[in-house]
């Protein structure tokens, strides 16, 4: 499978586990993942969770003003409003970089997941 | 490389878990936050109410639709009036579920399970005046109408609890990391404790206490006089404004009685409000009211403006809603968010609208107790009597104790050390009266004089309740329970306690309570100014009252009027103009002018003699007299600390009194100053600062839009869920006051009232129907408040008439 093949399929995953169940299966979603395909990368699991919530956000955006949310409490946290999105998608990517991290263990160190991943494309 | 990348990623994995299940020091919760389907976006989504909506409330005796206009206020159209309270309380849950937890919290002591333990202070303070076991009693005391309300407004906030979507959960329990608490009637009545300390604490008491510490008994005496300085009072007086004769002595021998009570101010917890005791309350409150009979208005048909004023808030303090039980009551108007009940408003046949009496309602004793330290009895009639003992906990949001604080009462109520003894507090707040029966019962009434019968029932915070009808009667009535004093009948006296004797003797009578029906002069204002001139009225009703520097101008434009319009009453609620102003200015002229030579306070004289004394927002000479102001006081009352400011009556006296010691600069010991001596240095230090902070007023840098800003602050002061830096005319003491240096206090809701053959009501308050920060209708009125703008109110006889943008159906079957 290639690298946006990975991506876009734990994008999809991202989305059904939030929907179902809420942020904290992201974790655990990646741990799964890795176990099950380990060729996987825990950067392709960050792009894919980060990637998942931007299209929830998109959809949230289709329903209501995402950007007044943004604006309103980007602030809050000290950011701007994109800065706020930006805080949503980060906090996604590293809950599932890191536990795809963990998760891999010794016999699958992250290096030789991803340089077999460059070669074939 | 393998294990050396897992244990950083380990690690972090287990501080993002941390971060977002229970946050890190002021970082809240990130995951109930950031979750794109659960967490703060999905306020995006609940930010417009859906088209169409159902949902179950228990114990509905019939269905109760719910139709939104298209200024989002909720038409409840039922059956029964009890079940229009149960959908009251679940639409105000809906719109407003945290402020009904945090107001209610604040007026029962509870925040810290909140906020956690930086409301310690607030929360002690609460308890500690009685309000925690206060709404227990209240509660226990209720008649059955009244309980009945309460639950079933209660059962209609928990059925929207129970419902809740976790998408639906506002967004500051997710920024707490907490979650509602289920309703009850109790919770009720702490938000109505709430709005009565607001309205009604005071302590003209201690303050007349320190006064005479520092400068004797009859110094003190004339600093807080027993009535206002200019007499226009809410009943209506024959002739012109009357100036009051009164002679302030010289500041005498410090009273050493009175004298180890000056620590209070730095022993005392800070109160619940907003400013600290001892602190003069902040110059942008002040409601008005005012009613024009039909034969001087230009329809010929009665006109009723109210605006309460109090703090400023997003979302606002108000709730605009309408209850339509067919043949029992259609009513439009004004709910404080926990109560049902529609506080002002009108029907098909009257409107109605209060301004606080600002009566003394809360008095004090000195008790004799067994022990200093810690008191468990105290002396009456010669007769050690046990105290009543509270233990007062305090949780923090997690369950667990913060402090546990000792709350004893005598039988008036909760007694305090303060400085070297132990006070008691009788505050009529905490006992148990009608009002919500009496606004029931008013809002089914046909005209003024069955209305005023029904809120004779209405017992604290007393106000001045004006009202008016379709058939054209205006009426007002100071309405509330006051309490008749014992001795000298005076409450602002520090009183005895060690006798029973020295207790409330009783309340006035209806038949005394200041007021006017169907007045000749053919209209009637209040603006929380002495309700009834002294020469009408024997008993006590308060001291230090505010000079009546609103109620004169709407007095003085309603004379001059015999055609009045609703965009006359409209304008009139923001009108710019100062008696105030126009009242001390000249006498800085005149101080000045001995002083020719001097030419920066030359040119401030003549900038503030070219004033027309209106607060617009382009003016350039009020930001220098309200710097000058300040001046004067501080230099005036020298002998006091910056905490203790007398009221307005002993300024107005000594400004007639041009020789008076109080005058005298005491930091000047070669030379004695007179009055114009203070006003020129005050006027000349004002001109100085002016310039420093502004530049040069021909630069445009006194603006007062440019210096005079509000804020209208979010529940949780944070900014960017504020209204901040609102330019917007008015200065203290003008029919619309605010304050002059920030702060966030002004006009809570204008309403004009048309009592024609239909009645036509037209309002707006500062924000918006929804709580949700995301919603449009979180502050899409505040352009139309800040500009004076009205909204016409929806009120059609049937549904069919209302421009419907949301609807929602319950039912109590699943």
């Amino acid at each position: 499978m290639s690298r946006a093949l990975h991506i876009g399929a734990f994008a999809v995953a991202t989305v059904a586990a939030t929907v179902v169940a809420g942020w904290w299966t992201i974790p655990l979603l990646a741990a799964a993942w890795v176990r099950a395909l380990p060729r996987t990368s825990a950067w392709a699991c960050a792009v894919g969770a980060a990637l998942g919530w931007a299209l929830l956000l998109g959809w949230d955006a289709t329903h209501g003003p995402v950007g007044t949310v943004a604006r309103r409490l980007g602030p809050v946290f000290l950011l701007p409003g994109w800065g706020f999105v930006g805080l949503t998608l980060l906090f996604a990517a590293l809950l599932a970089a890191s536990a795809a991290v963990v998760a891999r263990g010794g016999s699958h160190p992250v290096t030789q997941t991803t340089s077999p991943s460059r070669q074939r494309t | 490389m393998a294990t050396s990348a897992r244990l950083p990623a380990a690690g972090a994995l287990a501080a993002l878990l941390w971060l977002g299940v229970r946050g890190s020091g002021p970082v809240p919760p990130l995951g109930p936050i950031l979750d794109p389907v659960r967490g703060a976006w999905a306020l995006a989504r609940s930010g417009d109410l859906p088209d169409s909506a159902e949902a179950m409330v228990p114990g509905l005796g019939a269905e109760v639709r719910v139709l939104y206009d298209d200024r989002g206020v909720p038409h409840i159209f039922a059956a029964r009036e009890i079940d229009a309270w149960r959908a009251l309380g679940y639409v105000t849950a809906r719109d407003r579920l945290f402020q009904l937890d945090l107001q209610s919290r604040a007026g029962g002591g509870t925040l810290t399970e909140l906020l956690g333990a930086r409301a310690l202070p607030v929360d002690r303070a609460t308890r500690g005046l009685g309000m925690g076991r206060g709404a227990e009693r209240i509660a226990m005391e209720m008649d059955a109408e009244k309980r009945g309300a309460l639950e079933a407004y209660a059962a209609g906030v928990n059925a929207y609890l129970r419902g809740m979507s976790p998408s639906e959960l506002p967004l500051e329990y997710r920024l707490l990391g907490r979650r509602p608490a289920p309703w009850n009637a109790v919770r009720s009545i702490q938000v109505m404790l709430r709005m009565q300390h607001t309205l009604t604490r005071n302590d003209v008491e201690l303050d007349h206490w320190r006064a005479a510490a520092l400068v004797g008994e009859a110094a003190a005496d004339a600093l807080f006089p027993r009535h206002a300085p200019i007499q226009e009072p809410v009943q209506p007086s024959p002739g012109d404004p009357r100036r009051l004769a009164l002679t302030v002595p010289p500041p005498g021998v410090p009273d050493s009685v009175a004298a180890e009570n000056v620590a209070r101010a730095r022993s005392t917890p800070p109160s619940p409000g907003r400013w600290p005791l001892g602190e003069a309350e902040p110059e942008g409150l002040g409601s008005n009211n005012w009613a024009v009979a039909p034969g001087r208005t230009r329809n010929g048909a009665a006109l009723l403006a109210g605006d309460p004023h109090l703090d400023l808030t997003l979302p606002s303090v108000w709730y605009e809603a309408r209850i339509q039980v067919p043949g029992v009551v259609d009513a439009y108007g004004v709910t404080i968010p926990g109560l049902p009940a529609i506080l002002l408003g009108f029907t098909r046949d009257l409107a109605w609208s209060f301004t606080n009496s600002e009566a003394d309602l809360m008095d004090r004793w000195v008790e004799r107790v067994d022990d200093p330290a810690r008191p468990s009895k105290y002396l009456l009639d010669g007769t050690w009597v046990p105290l009543e003992i509270r233990l007062e906990a305090y949780l923090g949001p997690h369950g667990d104790t913060l402090a546990i604080d000792t709350v004893r009462f005598t039988h008036r109520g909760p007694i305090r050390r303060l400085g070297a003894r132990w006070l008691s507090t009788r505050w009529t707040a905490l006992e148990a009266g009608g009002e919500l029966g009496a606004l029931h019962r008013a809002a089914r009434a046909r005209s003024a004089r069955e209305w005023l019968a029904a809120m004779t029932a209405w017992h604290s915070p007393p106000q001045n309740l004006l009202v008016a009808d379709r058939e054209g009667t205006i009426a007002i009535r100071t309405t509330g329970r006051f309490p008749l004093r014992a001795g000298d009948g005076r409450g602002d006296r520090v009183h005895d306690g060690s006798t029973r004797a020295a207790d409330w003797t009783g309340e006035w009578r209806t038949s005394e309570l200041p007021g006017a029906f169907a007045p000749a002069q053919g209209f009637l204002a209040s603006a929380n100014q002495e309700p009834q001139d002294p020469r009408d009225q024997p008993h006590y009703l308060g001291a230090d009252w505010l000079a009546p520097w609103r109620a004169l101008r709407i007095n003085d434009l309603l004379r001059r009027d015999s055609a009045v319009t609703v965009d006359v009453m409209r304008r009139m609620q923001t009108d710019p103009a100062s008696p105030r102003a126009a009242h001390f200015v000249p006498y800085l002229v005149r101080a000045a002018a001995a002083w020719p030579a001097d030419t920066a306070l030359a040119h401030a004289a003549t900038l503030l003699a070219a004033w027309d004394c209106r607060y617009t927002v382009d003016n350039q000479a009020a930001v220098l007299f309200e710097a000058a102001m300040p001046e004067v006081a501080s230099r005036l009352w020298d002998e006091l600390p910056g905490d203790l400011r007398p009221g307005p009556a002993a300024f107005l006296a000594l400004l007639d009194d041009p020789g008076n010691a109080w005058w005298d600069d005491r930091t000047t010991r070669d030379r004695v100053e007179r009055r114009d001596d203070i006003l020129a240095d005050a006027l000349r230090a004002a001109y100085a600062a002016t310039l420093r902070a502004h530049g040069s007023p021909e630069a445009g840098g006194w603006r007062w839009s440019r210096v005079h800003r509000i804020d209208i602050d979010h529940l949780l002061r944070l900014p960017s869920l504020s209204a901040r830096n609102i330019s917007v005319a008015g200065g203290p003491s003008t029919i619309s006051p605010s304050s002059t240096t920030g702060g966030g206090e002004g006009s809570s809701w204008r309403m004009v009232v048309e009592l024609g053959p239909s009645v036509r009501g037209w309002g707006t308050y500062p924000g918006g129907q929804s709580g949700n920060p995301a919603s449009a209708r979180y502050d899409d009125r505040l352009r139309e408040w800040i500009q004076g703008e009205l909204s016409a109110l929806r009120f059609p006889p049937t549904p069919a008439g209302l421009r419907v943008t949301s609807s929602l159906l319950l039912h109590s079957d699943p």
